[in-house]
């Protein structure tokens, strides 16, 4: 008989219950942490052979690594070695050109 | 049950679920911003230079004789990772070029020559004796060198120029032929940057040597 009376309450208030925790939901939603709202990155580079390598000894329980890149510190990636060498002796013949008398 | 209980339930139920859901995404939000906290910082890396290659070179004329140790570009770099607060340290790494034994170009054949090295790994031009005085039989020599090569004891002075350390090199300080670097891993010898020659203002040698390729050490802490 008790039961009864309960689980009458109960459906009689199931709407309440549902807004009850849907508000809850919905607060608990907005008051956490977003991800576009991390300022702060992984270690993260633009080096593709680095994230390669440290993922590659992190899987192996290493704290070693070593990779080779073409990326020269304080110019770039050169692409095309032949057409930088040809624009940089293109380079040196003008100025040559100018300073000469 | 009563029309208007039974929409009372089914309403209740659907607000219920939707209440739910909302509350296993902001744990989902939660575990991943935990996971990257773990991983993922603001960090600062500082690069080292500390070792450098140097080019030895006559290209003048007039038995101008060699120059020597100018610098032209970084051979190694030592690379500090850290977190930007705090400074715990992330990463160190070491950059080398893919050889460190002299490169000599001979300009009798053409030719360079080196322990280990290969032509694939670098960019390289070079251009010399267009005066004729050819000391070392007009050899360029490329060294590899501590960053200590930049003892600040040369000083070359001319007009408004003044530099000190290696990075330029002349017979003297008022001579026309003086050796120096051209951008990044290049060199030229200048002729006549003080005198009103007939030749005033020529390159009469030049190089460039820079690797295309490095092979990178690093620890993880």
């Amino acid at each position: 008989m008790k039961m009864r009376k309960i689980i009458s309450i109960i459906v009689d208030n199931l709407l309440a219950i549902g807004l009850f925790i849907f508000a809850v939901g919905i607060l608990s939603y907005y008051n956490s942490p977003r991800q576009n709202a991390v300022s702060s990155l992984p270690i993260k580079t633009s080096l593709t052979e680095r994230d390669i390598a440290i993922a590659e000894a992190v899987k192996n329980g290493k704290k070693e690594y070593t990779f080779t890149t073409r990326f020269i510190p304080g110019v770039g990636v050169i692409t095309d070695p032949e057409t930088y060498k040809k624009e940089w002796e293109q380079q040196l013949q003008e100025d040559n050109n100018k300073k000469a008398p | 049950m009563a029309v208007t209980q039974r929409i009372r339930v089914v309403v209740g139920a659907a607000l219920a679920v939707a209440g739910f859901l909302f509350l296993f995404f902001s744990t989902r939000n939660t575990a991943q911003l935990t996971a990257q906290a773990q991983t993922g910082q603001n960090y600062t890396s500082t690069w080292e230079a500390t070792k450098l290659i140097t080019v030895d070179s006559a290209g003048g004329w007039r038995n101008v004789g060699i120059l020597r140790n100018v610098p032209i570009g970084v051979a190694e770099w030592q690379v500090d990772t850290r977190t930007a607060v705090g400074g715990a340290q992330l990463l160190t790494e070491t950059w080398r070029t893919p050889t460190s034994s002299e490169i000599v170009y001979n300009p009798a054949d053409q030719t360079l020559t080196g322990s280990g090295f290969n032509s694939a790994d670098w960019i390289f031009a070079n251009h010399v004796g267009i005066f004729g005085d050819t000391p070392d039989g007009g050899r360029v020599r490329y060294k590899f060198q501590s960053t200590s090569v930049l003892n600040p004891s040369y000083k070359y002075t001319h007009g408004d120029a003044k530099v000190g350390g290696n990075a330029i090199q002349c017979r003297s300080n008022s001579d026309s032929n003086c050796l120096m670097p051209r951008g990044s891993y290049g060199w030229e010898v200048y002729h006549a940057l003080g005198n009103l020659g007939s030749d005033r203002g020529r390159i009469s040698a030049s190089g460039l040597m820079m690797p295309a390729r490095w092979i990178v050490t690093g620890t993880i802490y």
